[in-house]
């Protein structure tokens, strides 16, 4: 079942939402990795292909929207979902996120349905 | 031929103000100013005048040379003039002054001097035309307190001229220092004195002048201090407003991350993902996600209100498509209908334009609070959207509920911010009091209106009516709007 679903990555520097992240996909089964910086993801991207980034748009190192270039540069773009989180979630900042090219964004707190018109197998 | 250089225009010019330079004077104190200006000109005039005057001498007259000629005299007074000039240049205005009056007095003795030697008798009477000029030159371009003194000593250097120096025995009838010497002493002094006057009338008016041109100074000075204080100011407030903006940003991530952690946890232990509770501690969970979400909610809110008190949001004018806007929005709100067991349904007429000019954001976000407001305060029945297309450039939607309604006493209040029908309904309905206070300015920033039909017990009609913010039909592709917009997975 396990490699059925898709892969998701979380690029997020605050504990607690990685913490929530990893317990929502073990429990779908989802298979997910999980870095705190956008440089750790980046180098996670370099030897790995997810079908789902979600990055912070509010990173220690480097901005979300910096973040998406690189990634955009280094994965396949028919296969690889990129999208955004923050906890700063408003329907402009949704906008504004589409706006600079992300295919998404997924609004905190992090809550299964968040995750749930990405991932199928998580309605289940 | 030798070509002709080309004068250039500005050639031209650069040498006529150079020459024109020579007239202004660089005295900063206007009253030294005034006379060095005066002896800057007429050193000019008397040179030039001379060097004519000598040119007719020599080649016209054919004068004699002799000690006292019209040569000497032309030589003594070019001589006097290039002094003059060079102590005027020098800054040196008190003695250049002095110098103009004492040539032009050696010239008038020169006068009196060669009408004796020629014998001339109309020389003479020019002469003493001449003496009489020497008041008027002093009292341009010496202090007003020497005009007297020159007249003095004009009408003595006459007499001495005159009836002393030794130039022949030439006399004119009528001539005679009994009856010369007090008519011009009288005249030259009187003259003096007069000119004394009006200087120190003219001088009290360039006071004036000065005084008021001085006050003026002042006062723009004082207008251009608080031109700047005032620019100072609003950088101040403008640094004070950013700063607000940017704490209350920060402070809103502050109090949010912690509450998504709540929230999120909360949401896994409900979801039993860590494992069973009891049905208690179950109900527990629930009302801590309730309240967590109520106070997301307020905070959002507040967030919000204040950004836009503070004139702090952009509305953004892009294109829109109404159709999608609203589907997307009832598509999402529907499961929370559902909770409710009311049906949440959406009624778009044909009239409504396939796009208009807008800010999705802020249009979904009005959207969303007026169908999640209808759901809040409606047990039974439903909740339903129409929208349409107005005449003129206008478009309208509605979100009409079957809920408890509002009376009409407290209409004119609910898009006050904090204010809710009852307060008893904040608890019970889990509203902010601030949602249609938000709606309503950004209606407003969008340059639309907002308008509620209600009867109590029967249900409310919140109507809103936005500019198409076009005319032309053909706009680019709308914004896709994830989650609710749909894109599968191929894994």
């Amino acid at each position: 079942m396990t490699t059925e679903t898709p892969s998701v990555m979380l690029v997020d520097d605050d504990i607690h939402s990685r913490e929530i992240f990893r317990m929502l996909m073990e429990h779908c089964h989802v298979s997910h990795a999980i870095t705190e910086t956008a440089t750790e993801g980046i180098e996670y991207l370099k030897d790995h292909s997810p079908d789902i980034v979600i990055i912070d748009l509010v990173l220690p190192d480097i901005s979300g929207f910096d973040a998406l270039d690189i990634a955009r540069r280094i994965t396949d773009p028919g296969r690889c979902l990129i999208l955004a989180t923050t906890a700063f979630y408003t329907m402009e900042t949704g906008h504004a996120v589409l706006a600079h090219g992300f295919d998404g964004y997924v609004p905190k707190p992090f809550v299964r349905e968040s995750f749930l018109p990405y991932v199928e197998c998580m309605g289940a | 031929m030798k070509p002709i250089s080309p004068v250039t225009a500005s050639e031209k010019t650069r040498w006529f103000r150079r020459l024109t330079k020579w007239f202004h004077p660089r005295s900063t104190d206007p009253e030294i100013a005034f006379r060095e200006g005066v002896i800057r000109s007429t050193l000019a005039l008397i040179s030039f005048l001379v060097v004519l005057s000598l040119a007719l001498n020599i080649f016209l007259f054919r004068g004699e040379l002799k000690l006292v000629s019209y040569y000497t005299m032309h030589i003594a007074l070019l001589v006097a003039c290039l002094v003059a000039s060079w102590e005027v240049a020098r800054g040196r205005v008190l003695i250049a002054g002095w110098l103009v009056v004492l040539t032009l007095l050696f010239g008038a003795n020169c006068l009196i001097w060669l009408a004796r030697q020629d014998q001339s008798p109309t020389g003479i009477i020019n002469a003493i035309v001449a003496f009489f000029f020497i008041p008027l030159v002093a009292m341009l371009v010496l202090p007003r307190n020497l005009i007297l003194p020159v007249s003095v000593m004009a009408a003595l250097t006459y007499s001495l001229s005159q009836f002393v120096m030794p130039f022949g025995t030439f006399t004119v009838e009528g001539v005679s220092p009994g009856l010369q010497i007090p008519i011009v002493f009288i005249g030259l002094v009187g003259e003096g004195a007069l000119l004394r006057q009006f200087r120190v009338e003219f001088d009290s008016r360039l006071d004036s002048l000065l005084e008021s041109l001085r006050q003026l100074e002042i006062a723009k000075r004082e207008a251009e201090d608080a031109e700047e204080r005032a620019t100072r100011e609003r950088v101040r407030a403008e640094e004070a407003d950013r700063a607000k903006s940017q704490f209350l940003a920060n402070m809103s991530h502050e109090l949010r991350t912690p509450l998504n952690a709540i929230i999120g946890y909360d949401e896994i232990m409900i979801g039993g993902m860590v494992g069973e509770f009891t049905p208690k501690q179950k109900d527990l969970l629930v009302r801590i996600q309730h309240n967590s979400r109520r106070l997301l909610t307020l905070i959002n809110d507040v967030l919000d209100l204040s950004k836009i008190e503070a004139g702090a949001v952009e509305i953004q004018r892009v294109p829109i498509s109404p159709r999608k806007l609203i589907l997307d929005t009832v598509e999402d709100l529907r499961s929370l209908a559902h909770t409710k067991n009311l049906e949440l349904t959406a009624e778009l007429a044909d009239s409504l334009p396939e796009n208009v000019i807008g800010d999705p954001g802020r249009v979904q976000q009005v959207m969303v609070n007026l169908i999640s407001n209808a759901i809040s305060f409606t047990e039974v029945g439903e909740v339903r959207v129409t929208a349409r297309g107005l005449s003129g450039s206008r478009w309208q939607f509605a979100v009409r509920d079957t809920g408890i309604g509002i009376p009409p006493e407290s209409i004119p209040i609910i898009f006050e911010a904090f204010r809710q029908v009852d307060s008893t309904m904040t608890r019970k309905h889990k509203g902010t009091g601030l949602g249609l206070a938000i709606c309503r300015r950004l209606i407003a920033m969008m340059g639309g209106n907002i308008e509620v039909e209600s009867e109590v017990g029967k249900g409310s009609t919140f109507t809103v009516t936005l500019p198409k913010g076009t005319d032309t039909g053909s706009l680019g592709r709308t914004n896709a709007l994830p989650p609710t917009a749909s894109r599968t997975l191929e894994p």
